[in-house]
């Protein structure tokens, strides 16, 4: 009898210690889970709210216990589905905004909680934060949007030269292959565009890999001179590289830093007036490399400076077309500046001139530049 | 005879679903800012169409204050709280109007470009949705010092006010071409002040609620 009796006393104490380890554990869950949860009891008052819901709604759990969710939130949406769970006792799913504390997207799910005869015990409310994939999804639409607006005013140019032709110019001597020039010329910028699209694109995506290793900033500005001199010539600029001797190697995909350097040399020399210098330097800055092309040319006024980077933003769209710009540019230097573990910093006095610093980081000591591309 | 339990039951109800009308009161505020900002007409659109469903509570909550009174008789504090909700239910009506005002200047001004960059009038758009939460706020606590420090904003929502007043009469002087558009700004600027204004009575009205004085804050 004595030993049943402590065998009882053992399983109901085996018994409670699991209850207890289900409630921490479940505890646990609750306070961990990166889901919002509200628990409501069957009058509707909140019985529980976890800590990512206190976090997204601005509402702190010691308050909201016992009051109705519109008392604490605010919010009529939200309200109308808890409602509608209660009424209809089925579960309902919707997407719901909160503008306060912060603005942010909610896929939100009621259930309602029953027990085994149907009665009405509840309501349980999960909401995940999909913020950020709608984010995504709006810079994906603007791209698409951005880009067929770029796309059709070439298309237009095209058509407009060709209609010309058709309309009998072709047979002009002297007209005739000035507009067919024309339309090469436009042709050009389209395939340019294209390229620089496709570019961004496959350093966006990632789908482009970066090769790890290390690159002499001194061999890649060499080529970059190199590549830039005869139009520098032509309208009397001069190119000047400084500091770049004894630097040491950069770590990162050198493709895409000369890439990033071909393209802030071509800006500073488009933009340069005739007579002016762009010079190239470089220095170290603890663990990062700075390398810094610097124009005289017009500069880009303040207003404008937080803005350059993003793709297709002008500061005059005349002048950049007249240049044959893309509008892409910075955009595509910014990217490989990031996925090269660096930044990109812009200084500029209108009328003065613009600098921009590459900032990216050294190679790890010991590990030297191999010869570059045809070398 | 209608119990105790009933009455609480019904007043809870209540003020329930005036704090869905604050809700929808603030939505209406926030999207008409979000209209002008973004110059959509569709965006307008549907706040001018979600005012009806603002005007439709006012009415039905005025309606069932009345029967509660009629019915019920309360006394003392409940009085006191009924006929708190009834006088907010008009306030958060107004606001709802003023909203609106500001989704139809939208409408007339989404056709040109914006006079000048918006600085100030989405500073007060933020100080009166801020006022309108914690007004509600103080509604449900019975919080006092909250409507009191809420109803202490209104004079930072009349400094923007004389701000841009100042401001966009410089740009209608300097250049007559630009008055048509200044004044809807200022129209704009003037419901956001009037906003601010009756999130002030809902202060009041809270205070009267809980201490059964009416005063007016913001003399």
């Amino acid at each position: 009898m004595a030993r049943a009796f402590n065998a009882m006393i053992e399983q109901v104490g085996r018994g409670l210690a699991a209850l207890r380890l289900d409630k921490s554990t479940l505890e646990s869950v609750l306070n961990h889970m990166s889901d919002a949860l509200l628990i409501l009891d069957p009058t509707g008052a909140l019985a529980m709210i976890n800590p990512p819901a206190e976090r997204i709604f601005g509402a702190a759990a010691a308050q909201a216990i016992g009051r109705h969710p519109i008392e604490v939130f605010h919010h009529f949406e939200l309200d109308e589905l808890v409602r509608r769970v209660a009424r209809e006792r089925t579960a309902v799913r919707s997407e719901l905004e909160v503008h306060y504390p912060e603005h942010r997207v909610l896929r939100v799910q009621g259930n309602p909680v029953l027990s085994q005869d149907g009665a009405f015990l509840g309501t349980v409310v999960v909401a995940q934060d999909i913020t950020d994939l709608r984010r995504t999804d709006l810079v994906r639409q603007e791209f698409v949007a951005n880009v067929s607006h770029e796309l059709r005013t070439p298309l237009a140019s095209l058509r407009a030269l060709a209609e010309t032709l058709q309309g009998g110019a072709v047979r002009d001597p002297e007209a005739g292959p000035r507009f067919m020039a024309h339309l090469v010329a436009e042709i050009d910028r389209l395939t340019l565009l294209v390229s620089d699209l496709l570019d961004l694109s496959a350093i966006e995506s990632g789908s482009a890999p970066l090769r790890a290793e290390a690159a002499s900033v001194e061999d890649i500005v060499d080529d970059i001179v190199a590549k830039f001199q005869l139009v520098a010539d032509r309208r009397h600029i001069s190119l000047r590289v400084e500091g770049l001797a004894g630097l040491p190697p950069v770590w990162g995909d050198e493709a895409r830093l000369a890439q990033a350097l071909s393209n802030l040399v071509d800006n500073a020399v488009k933009y340069s007036g005739d007579g002016g210098t762009v010079t190239v330097s470089g220095r170290e800055q603890g663990d990062l490399i700075a390398l810094t092309v610097a124009d005289t040319g017009i500069g880009i006024p303040a207003e404008h400076l937080s803005r350059i980077f993003e793709r297709f933003y002008r500061v005059d769209r005349s002048r950049s077309r007249a240049l044959g710009g893309t509008g892409l540019g910075l955009s595509i230097v910014k990217h490989i500046a990031t996925s090269l573990g660096g930044r990109i910093e812009v200084q500029s006095t209108e009328g003065r001139g613009s600098s921009f610093t590459l900032l990216v980081p050294r190679a790890p000591a010991g590990i030297t530049a191999r010869a570059p591309f045809g070398a | 005879m209608p119990t105790r339990e009933t009455f609480d039951r019904d007043l809870h109800e209540l003020q329930d679903d005036l704090l869905r009308m604050g809700a929808l009161v603030e939505d209406a505020v926030r999207r008409s800012l979000e209209a002008l900002r973004t110059r959509s007409e569709t965006l307008a659109a549907e706040v001018i169409a979600a005012d009806n469903q603002i005007d439709a509570l006012h009415l039905e909550l005025e309606d069932r204050c009345l029967r509660l009174m009629a019915t019920q008789q309360p006394m003392a504090k409940d009085l006191r709280r009924i006929a708190a909700v009834w006088a907010m239910t008009i306030d958060l009506e107004r606001m709802g109007d003023h909203a609106e005002d500001i989704a139809r200047l939208t409408r007339r001004m989404a056709h040109e470009p914006l006079l000048k960059p918006l600085i100030d009038i989405p500073r007060m758009g933020d100080i009166v949705r801020m006022m309108l939460r914690e007004g509600l706020d103080a509604f449900v606590q019975g919080d006092t010092e909250l409507a009191e420090r809420m109803a202490a904003k209104d004079d930072d929502v009349d400094h923007l006010f004389s701000q841009v007043f100042r401001e966009l009469l410089t740009y209608m002087i300097e250049d007559p071409k630009s008055i048509s558009r200044a004044t809807h700004l200022l129209m704009v600027a003037q419901a956001l002040e009037r906003i601010g204004d009756h999130a002030t009575n809902i202060a009041e009205r809270v205070i009267y609620m809980v201490t059964g004085t009416l005063r007016e804050l913001n003399v």
